[in-house]
C-alpha cells in the first residue's frame, strides 16, 4: 500500500505533541527519541516507493523518484541532526520537548515543498517550512543574540514570501491557473513569451534565492547563522538549501523549460556573484559561523552553475554535489557544536589554533573536511566540483568556468587558513576535549566518507542519474 | 458606472496608501490603513466578490488592524528616530522605485494577453453557473482545495505552538500565585507567637 511519508510525519509530529503534557518534566529527551523514531519510519516509507510517480491532491502534489530522492536526502540529515541533538552538550535553553516537535513540522514543511506540483500548495508548504524555522532561530530568547537573528530572518522571510506572492499573481494573471502541468501546457502553445511571465518568474526566482541564499540576496545569512543556536544553524545550512533546490529544479525545468534563455541569463548573474561574494566576503571574518555562512554562499553559487543548461546531466550534478555538500557542511557543524571552552560554547576562528597538539584525531577529521570544502584533488568535494564544471564547459560556458575555478582558489585560500591555524599556530587556550564518543566518530565518519567517495563516484552518478530522469519523464 | 466607481475607489485607497507611510504620527498611518482596507474592500464589491470584501473587512479591519493600533499604542514609538535616516535613504528608495513602476508599466502593455484568457476558477465562471460565490468558494475549498486547507490548519498549529513556545516562561523568575500553595498554607507556618 502506497502512504505519502508527508502525511504519515504530520499526524505523527502532531500524535507526539499530544503525548507531551502526559510526560514528566524533561521530558526532551523522550520526545526527541520518538521523533527519531518517525523519522526512520518516514524514510522507510520513502524508499520503499522510491521508484513510485504520481500526481495526487488534485494535481497539488506530485511523487516521483526525484522528489523521493531529495525527499529522503533531507531526511537522512534531519536524522543525522536530531542525532546530534541527543548526543551534544546543549545549552539549557534548547532542552525543551517543543524543538523537536516544531523540527519534525519543519520538515513536513520542507518534504511538502519538493513534492509541490502547484504554486499554492508551494506557498502553503515553504510557509509551513519558514515559520517552524523563524521558531526555531529565535529558539533561546532569553540570548539577546538569538532574538536578534529571529527577528532578522522573520521580516527577511516575510519579504521573500510577499515577493513570492507577487510573482504567483502576475503568472496567475496570465495563465489562469497556478498547476504546474497547466503553465507547462499554457508555455508549450505560445507564439512569443509575454513580459508579465518573465516578470513573475523573476519574482518567483528572487523569492527561492532569499531562501537559498544566493547573492546578492544573501545579506541575512551570515548575522542570522551567527545569532542562531549552533544545531539550528546546522539545519539551516543543510536541509532547507536541499528543499529550495529541489522546488528551484521542478519550477524552472518543468513548467517554465520553455524559457530557459531567459532564466538561463539570471542564473549566470545569480551564480557568479554569490560564488564571488562567497569566496570574498569571507576573507576578512573571524567567527566560524560567519564564516560557514559565505562559505554556504560559495557552495550555492556552484550548485546555480550546474541548473544554467537546464539539462538532465546538469541537475544529476546537483543531486550529487548536494549530497557531498551536506556531509562537509555536517561535519563541520558537528565539530562547531562541540567547540567548548569550559563547557561555553566559543565560535571564533582563534579558538581552533593550535587544535593539533591537544586533539590530534579531531584536527585531522576537521582537516580532511576542510580539504573536502575547498576542493582539493582526492577528497568528495572536488568530485563535486569536477562533475559540474564538467557540465559548465560540455554548454560552452567557459567564462563561468574561469570565474568559478578563480573563486574556489580563493575560498581555498580561507579553508587553507583554518587548517593552518589548526596545526602550526600555539595554542592560546585549549579547548575542552570532545565530550561523547558518539560525536568522535561520526566525525570520523564524515571525514572518512568525504576520503573514499573517490573510490565509488561511480555509484552516486548512476544513483542520480537513475532519479533525474523521473524529472524529465513527465515531459 | 462601475469603472468611475473603481477609479474612485482605487484612486482614494493608492492616497490613503500614501498616507500610511508618510503620515508623522503612528496611530494616523494605522487609521489610514483601515480606511484604505474598506477601499480595497469596496473595489472587491464591485467585482462581485463579496465574500472576499466581507473577510477584509472582518479579518483585516475588525482584527489585525485594531490589533497593530493597540500595538503603535502601547510600544509608544518615538517619532523622531524613526524619521531619522529618512532623507538619507529617500534617493536610493525612489531610484528603487521608479525602476519597478517602469518595469510594471512595460509588463501591463500588453494586457489583451489577460482578456483573451479566462481559464482556472475566476469569479466570472462560477457566476456563470448561477451559484452564490460564498457557496461556490466553499465547495471548491472543501473539495478541490482540501489538502491546502488542511495544510493552512497545520500552520495555525504552528503558529500556535511557536507563540506558546515563545512566550510562556515556566522559570522561578515569574512571580505568579499557585491558589493550591495559597490554600494548603497553615496557620503556624507564617504566624509565630513568641
Amino acid at each position: 500500500m502506497f502512504v505519502i511519508p508527508e502525511i504519515f510525519l504530520a499526524i505523527c509530529a502532531v500524535v507526539i505533541l499530544f503525548i507531551t503534557p502526559f510526560l514528566k518534566k524533561n521530558s526532551y529527551l523522550t520526545i526527541s527519541y520518538l521523533s527519531l523514531l518517525v523519522i526512520l519510519l518516514s524514510q522507510f516509507l520513502i524508499l520503499k516507493d522510491i521508484f513510485y510517480s504520481e500526481i495526487i491532491f488534485n494535481g497539488f502534489f506530485i511523487v516521483d523518484s526525484f522528489g523521493s530522492f531529495l525527499k529522503s536526502l533531507i531526511l537522512i540529515g534531519a536524522g543525522l541532526i536530531f542525532y546530534f541533538y541527543l548526543t551534544v552538550n546543549n545549552p539549557k535553553s534548547l532542552k525543551r520537548p517543543e524543538f523537536a516537535i516544531i523540527l519534525l513540522i519543519s520538515i513536513v514543511g520542507m518534504l511538502l515543498m519538493i513534492s509541490s506540483n502547484d504554486l499554492l500548495s508551494l506557498f502553503m508548504s515553504m510557509e509551513l517550512q519558514s515559520l517552524s524555522l523563524y521558531i526555531l532561530v529565535s529558539f533561546s530568547r532569553d540570548d539577546f543574540t538569538s532574538s536578534e537573528a529571529g527577528v532578522k530572518y522573520f521580516i527577511i522571510g516575510s519579504l521573500s514570501t510577499c515577493i513570492f506572492l507577487f510573482g504567483t499573481s502576475l503568472v496567475y494573471g496570465l495563465v489562469g491557473s497556478t498547476s504546474f502541468n497547466e503553465i507547462s501546457v499554457f508555455m508549450s502553445n505560445l507564439y512569443s513569451t509575454p513580459t508579465m511571465l518573465i516578470v513573475g518568474l523573476i519574482f518567483i526566482l528572487v523569492s527561492l534565492s532569499l531562501k537559498i541564499s544566493a547573492a546578492p540576496f544573501h545579506m541575512w545569512t551570515p548575522d542570522v547563522y551567527q545569532g542562531a543556536p549552533s544545531i539550528i544553524t546546522t539545519l539551516l545550512s543543510t536541509l532547507p538549501k536541499i528543499a529550495a533546490f529541489g522546488v528551484l529544479i521542478r519550477l524552472l525545468v518543468y513548467p517554465f523549460g520553455e524559457i530557459i534563455v531567459d532564466w538561463g541569463k539570471i542564473l549566470i548573474i545569480l551564480s557568479i556573484s554569490s560564488m564571488l561574494i562567497g569566496s570574498l566576503g569571507a576573507l576578512r571574518q573571524t567567527d566560524l559561523k560567519r564564516l560557514m555562512a559565505y562559505s554556504t554562499i560559495n557552495h550555492i553559487g556552484f550548485i546555480l552553475m550546474g541548473l544554467i543548461p537546464g539539462s538532465e546531466d546538469g541537475i544529476t550534478s546537483i543531486c550529487i554535489y548536494l549530497i557531498f555538500y551536506i556531509t562537509m557542511n555536517l561535519g563541520i557543524f558537528l565539530f562547531i557544536l562541540n567547540m567548548q571552552r569550559d563547557q561555553v560554547s566559543v565560535t571564533s576562528i582563534k579558538d581552533l589554533s593550535g587544535l593539533y597538539r591537544s586533539q590530534p584525531l579531531t584536527a585531522g577529521c576537521i582537516s580532511v573536511i576542510l580539504f573536502s570544502m575547498a576542493g582539493i584533488p582526492p577528497m568528495a568535494g572536488f568530485i563535486g566540483k569536477l562533475i559540474i564544471l564538467n557540465i559548465v564547459i560540455d554548454n560552452n560556458l567557459f567564462f563561468l568556468a574561469v570565474i568559478a575555478v578563480i573563486t574556489s582558489v580563493i575560498a581555498a585560500f580561507y579553508y587553507i587558513r583554518l587548517i593552518k591555524s589548526i596545526f602550526f599556530d600555539d595554542p592560546l587556550e585549549e579547548l575542552d576535549n570532545i565530550g561523547s564518543d558518539h560525536s568522535k566518530y561520526m566525525l570520523c565518519g564524515f571525514a572518512f566518507f568525504n576520503l573514499t567517495v573517490v573510490f565509488y563516484p561511480q555509484f552516486f552518478l548512476n544513483l542520480c542519474a537513475s532519479v533525474t530522469l523521473s524529472l524529465f519523464a513527465v515531459k | 458606472m462601475t469603472t468611475t466607481l473603481f477609479y474612485i475607489f482605487s484612486t482614494v485607497t493608492i492616497l490613503s496608501s500614501f498616507f500610511v507611510v508618510f503620515s508623522s504620527n503612528p496611530v494616523h498611518s494605522v487609521l489610514f490603513l483601515i480606511f484604505s482596507f474598506f477601499n480595497v474592500a469596496v473595489i472587491f464589491l464591485l467585482s462581485d466578490a463579496e465574500f472576499i470584501a466581507m473577510t477584509l473587512v472582518i479579518v483585516y479591519v475588525g482584527a489585525v488592524a485594531v490589533l497593530f493600533l493597540f500595538v503603535v499604542m502601547m510600544l509608544n514609538i518615538n517619532e523622531v528616530l524613526v524619521k531619522e535616516g529618512f532623507l538619507k535613504y529617500f534617493p536610493l528608495g525612489l531610484l528603487l522605485m521608479s525602476v519597478f513602476l517602469t518595469e510594471l508599466i512595460v509588463v501591463f502593455k500588453d494586457l489583451e494577453f489577460i482578456r483573451g484568457n479566462n481559464s482556472g476558477i475566476s469569479i466570472s465562471n462560477l457566476l456563470d453557473q448561477g451559484q452564490e460565490n460564498t457557496k461556490s468558494i466553499g465547495l471548491f475549498l472543501y473539495t478541490d482545495f482540501f489538502i491546502i486547507f488542511q495544510i493552512s490548519g497545520y500552520l495555525l498549529l504552528v503558529a500556535m505552538i511557536g507563540a506558546i513556545v515563545l512566550a510562556y516562561d515556566n522559570q522561578l523568575s515569574v512571580k505568579s500565585q499557585s491558589i493550591l500553595k495559597q490554600k494548603q498554607v497553615k496557620k503556624d507556618d507564617i504566624i509565630k507567637l513568641k
